[in-house]
């Protein structure tokens, strides 16, 4: 457990209450980056200042006036971001977003996904688990790491139809659409089956639990 | 300033409602600039909520009386440490700190798995301001901790009670207020995959770290207050079932079958519905324990005094819980079908449902007792309660079928244990237990309950020592290392089951402390200046009894001459503490000689300064201190279940390629 | 499904007797009856040999102590009634003139047995945050 946020009154009141929690924002890197720079900056030297100001008062008006330019500077923060989407619409899509789930979401549930099969070989070598389950588990697993390191290499489901598509307008334009559209009709996949990785999900399932992709509604 | 904190309280109210609307409306528009506005506010309201704490803190420190709260909990002659904590040293106070608590971790765990899990994130958001709502409401209407006298303030602070000012009672309550408070995160974050439909592990994956660090934290709180009471309150025992007690267990029970019941759903898909049940019991047990102990539903020695209005409150909040949880629970059972059945009794699944049933019945145990002279006051107008007679004749088998369960568990196989499996894994373990066992009653042992405990507690621990031992083997043979080598390794790489069994560990040595309790003994003597009693192999003689002042406080301090077997062990020195406008309140500083093996306990309630007489309470306490040595060994088995992903990564090494690397 | 909630039922009503039989079992043995000093004697008759936790306030100049030994002799009073109590033990700190208390022990002909360990005393100034009662074995 990292970082914390909010701060509790501590003394000397140096370190700025803004620093390192906040993620960079806004339009464009650049110009957000430099927002909560010139704010942390901002902040420091204005608790220097008043450091210096109540020199001589009782320690408790030193503390009081730090803790109170840091809070405040917090604040100033929180309001930025809470009226900075309404106003400038576009300025928060910065993640990359693979089908319906962001880069972050698939390399984690890929990086846990391996770490179960580490466990489940583990539990094998340990002979807690028989070898018949051992395989169905492993497999279970192994295909949908797979999955998922396709698509995040792949940049995302549908790729392949792009990817044809692409070869066919480079190799010649009349047949292009037609064989894009023959490779790219496969039969209709049963309902509850998983176009991008053939995994069975029932027939209420909204995503597939293999690969994430979306399955059921429209993709 | 008391207005500002205030006007703070009700600027946060508006914010978390904000929130609240703007991320529900996002979610449900697909708005992402509604759901980043709605998480924006999150975070304001968090740094709002530093500033009202800042505010009472400085009331505190600057001794302002006009504020009702500080004059209740602070006075001039307080020190400085003392006026700081006072923050949570009263209801109101705490309640606020609960909000701020609530606000920063909220903060933290949402900016954490905003890209990860972001389908989650507006429910999560929405579901904690909705908690937050609830508390803030109740302090700006019912117990504000900014209220301020109507006339002329009193010139100095009825300070705090002398009981609280150690250092115990500075981190006990914020360390249980942690634990209460971090269950939300998880309890947040199963609604959010339930009302989203995404209703996989990955919801388990974002709040493992946040249960266990809660679940550390009310550990600590508990064993802090054992301490406590231990230390402080002078009646010779640790734990007396007492409501507020009570409170704290109830949450700790279901959080424990939680983090154990989500690896089977991790592992095979199964107990779905069980951990939303758990995530959604444990919120709620945290929220009832708070409501009994301020509520004054059940009296005790903890209570915060009789509050009506309060009570109904907190009432309709857990109703609301109760119906919305268990609501979309039951909209979305489909979603919730296990990937598997149990396929057998004997296996590592099933072992987790015994457990976490068996841990739910305690709790339900637990919780019957506590409300039981409320709900027989209600049915038949007559008031009972239940004492700890009734808990320990039914928690006492319970904890011991656990103690089995922790040994168990880990050795059985998933799916199915064959009869080989069986034989290959228990050998050892048990036949070390029974000779353990055959030892003790040729020791002479023969409390049942205790020397069943023994034998459990050898089987567990040898059920882990074969487990480090194996594994260890496993790593060697992969790796070609010293077993030395190999062992750190594997601790290393599978934290969180090592970790879980150096928890497991640590269990067993406190259930080896808990069992010193079936050779305990107690008497008390009225001793004459110079006379002598003798509780087993232990005799005191009453040397006198002194009077020194430090100037906070006038100390009556027993000189004690204590001798065990004959030969002179020292003097201990029980007294009785008066503080300054206290003096109706004088605390009882109880002497104790510790060791591995038990303690002795002297405590001196009454004496006689003209004849120099005293009246003297002997303990002994066989094994007591394996308690709180188990508990360290616990923290430290946690800690390395908590190590983050890339710690160690220098240890872990070398593992041939046929096994999958990340 | 309907093999599934067959389970559930059975599971609810296993549940719900375990629970009846528990409160049962606890009621007919160990309970303690919470009751203020007036409530009991206004027919003292009826509570003889139950297990009580008597409320009420230590009379003023009441307490007696045989001298060299623990055994203490007092009144407790609630809304005018009186009882008359004694106890052998160790008494906390806060126990004294006026003290509200709360006594474990047996009622009989001759007034109100306190088990030992039984008094539980509450600081005789308001009610404090934290530490209402204190006694020995609390």
């Amino acid at each position: 457990m990292a970082r914390k946020r909010g701060e509790k009154p501590h003394r000397g009141g140096r370190a700025a209450a803004s620093a390192p929690d906040m993620p960079s924002h806004a339009s464009g890197e650049i110009a957000g980056l430099q927002a909560w720079h010139l704010l942390a900056l901002g902040t420091m030297a204005a608790m220097t200042a008043g450091v210096f100001l109540t020199t001589g008062t009782p320690i408790v008006n030193v503390v009081s006036v730090s803790v109170a330019i840091a809070t405040t500077a917090l604040v100033a923060i929180g309001i930025y971001r809470t009226l900075m989407p309404l106003v400038m619409p576009d300025a928060s899509e910065q993640t990359e977003m693979l089908g319906g789930r962001t880069r972050a979401a698939f390399e984690r549930e890929k990086m846990l996904v391996l770490r179960s099969i580490k466990e489940v070989e583990f539990d094998r070598a340990m002979r807690k688990i028989s070898d018949a389950d051992y395989q169905e588990m492993v497999g279970r697993l192994r295909s949908r790491a797979a999955g998922l390191m396709r698509t995040l290499d792949g940049g995302g489901p549908g790729y392949r139809e792009l990817i044809e598509r692409d070869l066919a307008t480079r190799l010649g334009t009349a047949q292009a659409p037609a064989s894009a559209a023959a490779s790219v009709e496969q039969p209709r996949p049963a309902p509850g089956v998983c176009p991008e990785c053939g995994a069975d999900n029932g027939t209420d399932a909204r995503f597939c639990k293999a690969c994430g992709t979306r399955v059921g509604e429209a993709s | 300033m008391a207005s500002l904190g205030s006007f703070l309280l009700m600027a946060t109210f508006v914010i978390f409602a904000y929130a609240l609307a703007a991320s529900v409306a996002g979610a449900r528009r697909g708005s992402r600039q509604l759901v980043e506005s709605g998480v924006g506010a999150f975070y304001l309201a968090a740094a709002v909520m530093t500033v009202a704490s800042a505010v009472i803190v400085q009331a505190f420190v600057t001794d302002n009386y006009s504020i009702k709260y500080v004059q209740r909990y602070s006075d001039q002659l307080q020190p400085m440490f003392y006026k700081i904590t006072s923050y949570w040293g009263g209801l109101d106070g705490s309640i606020m700190f609960w909000v701020f608590l609530l606000s920063a971790f909220g903060s933290l765990a949402v900016y954490v798995n905003r890209d990860r899990h972001r389908e989650l994130i507006p429910y999560v958001v929405a579901i904690i301001s909705g908690v937050q709502l609830f508390f803030l409401f109740m302090m700006i209407v019912h117990k504000n901790p900014f209220e301020t006298f109507l006339v002329q303030a009193p010139k100095d602070g009825q300070g705090l009670n002398p009981l609280l000012q150690n250092i115990y009672m500075v981190i006990h309550p914020p360390s249980l207020y942690i634990g209460f408070v971090g269950m939300t995160i998880p309890f947040a974050f199963g609604m959010a995959a339930l009302i989203t439909g995404h209703t996989d592990d990955s919801w388990l994956r974002a709040v493992r770290r946040w249960t266990m660090v809660s679940w550390l934290f009310l550990s600590l709180g508990l064993t802090l207050g054992m301490i406590w009471a231990y230390e402080e309150l002078g009646w010779g025992g640790y734990w007396g079932w007492d409501p507020v007690e009570n409170a704290g267990l109830l949450p700790w029970l279901t959080a424990t079958a939680f983090l154990h019941s989500v690896i089977v759903q991790e592992r095979r898909g199964m107990l779905k519905v069980w951990n939303m049940t758990l995530v959604i019991t444990t919120f709620f047990l945290t929220i009832f324990g708070t409501f009994m102990t301020r509520s004054g539903v059940v009296q005790s020695v903890h209570a915060f005094g009789e509050d009506r209005a309060l009570a109904w409150m907190f009432t309709v909040f857990m109703v609301v819980i109760l119906v919305f949880s268990f609501g979309w629970v039951i909209k979305r059972l489909p979603m919730l079908k296990p990937r598997y059945e149990l396929d057998s009794w004997i296996s590592r699944e099933a072992a987790f449902v015994a457990n976490n049933w068996i841990l739910l019945i305690a709790a339900m145990l637990v919780l019957f007792g506590t409300m039981f002279p409320t709900l027989s006051e209600a049915l038949t107008g007559n008031r009972l309660t239940v004492g700890p007679p009734f808990f320990n004749r039914w928690m006492a088998p319970i904890g011991l079928i656990i103690l089995a369960l922790t040994g168990v568990a880990p050795l059985l196989a998933w799916r199915r244990s064959t009869l080989a499996n069986l034989l290959d894994s228990f050998l050892w373990p048990v036949v070390f237990a029974l000779a353990v066992s055959v030892g003790f009653v040729a020791l002479g042992v023969r409390v049942w309950s205790s020397g069943l405990c023994f034998a459990l507690c050898a089987f567990v621990a040898a059920t882990i020592v074969q487990e480090f031992h194996r594994g260890g083997m496993v790593r060697k043979e992969a790796t070609g290392t010293d077993a030395v080598t190999a062992t750190i390794g594997l601790v290393m790489r599978e934290r969180r089951r090592y970790g879980g069994y150096i928890v497991h560990l640590g269990i067993v040595l406190m259930f080896l402390g808990f069992a010193g309790e079936g050779f305990k003994a107690d008497e008390q003597f009225l001793l004459k200046m110079g006379q002598e009693a003798t509780l087993r192999h232990f005799k005191v003689r009453n040397d006198g009894v002194q009077v020194t002042d430090d100037g906070q406080k006038q100390m009556v301090t027993g000189r004690v001459a204590v001798f065990e077997n004959g030969k002179r062990l020292g003097t201990m020195y029980p007294a009785r503490w008066f503080f300054r406008k206290h003096e109706q309140q004088p605390t009882t500083e109880v002497a104790i000689r510790r060791t591995a093996g038990e303690d002795l306990y002297l405590v001196m309630p009454a004496y006689d300064l003209k004849d120099q007489s005293m009246s003297l309470q002997v303990v002994i306490n066989p094994l007591i201190n394996w308690i709180w040595f188990g508990f360290g060994i616990l923290v430290l088995g946690t800690g390395i279940a908590l190590l983050p992903e890339r710690a160690f990564a220098f240890a872990l090494g070398r593992v041939p390629s046929e096994t999958a690397t990340p | 499904m309907k093999q599934k909630a067959v389970k559930v039922g059975i599971t609810s009503l296993v549940l719900i007797l375990a629970l009846a039989g528990l409160m049962y079992s606890t009621l007919s043995e160990g309970t303690e009856y919470y009751k203020h000093v007036e409530e009991v004697m206004v027919d003292p008759g009826a509570w003889h040999g139950k297990n009580l936790q008597l409320h009420g306030y230590v009379v003023k100049d009441s307490i007696l102590r045989k001298p060299d030994t623990l055994e203490y002799r007092f009144k407790v009073q609630n809304k005018g009634a009186v009882v008359d109590a004694t106890y052998t033990g160790i008494v906390p700190d806060t126990f004294k003139d006026d003290s509200e208390v709360v006594l474990k022990g047996k009622l009989d002909a001759r007034g109100f047995h306190v088990d030992p360990n039984g008094v539980m005393a509450k600081c005789p100034s308001k009610y404090e945050a934290k530490k209402g009662l204190t006694g020995p074995g609390a």
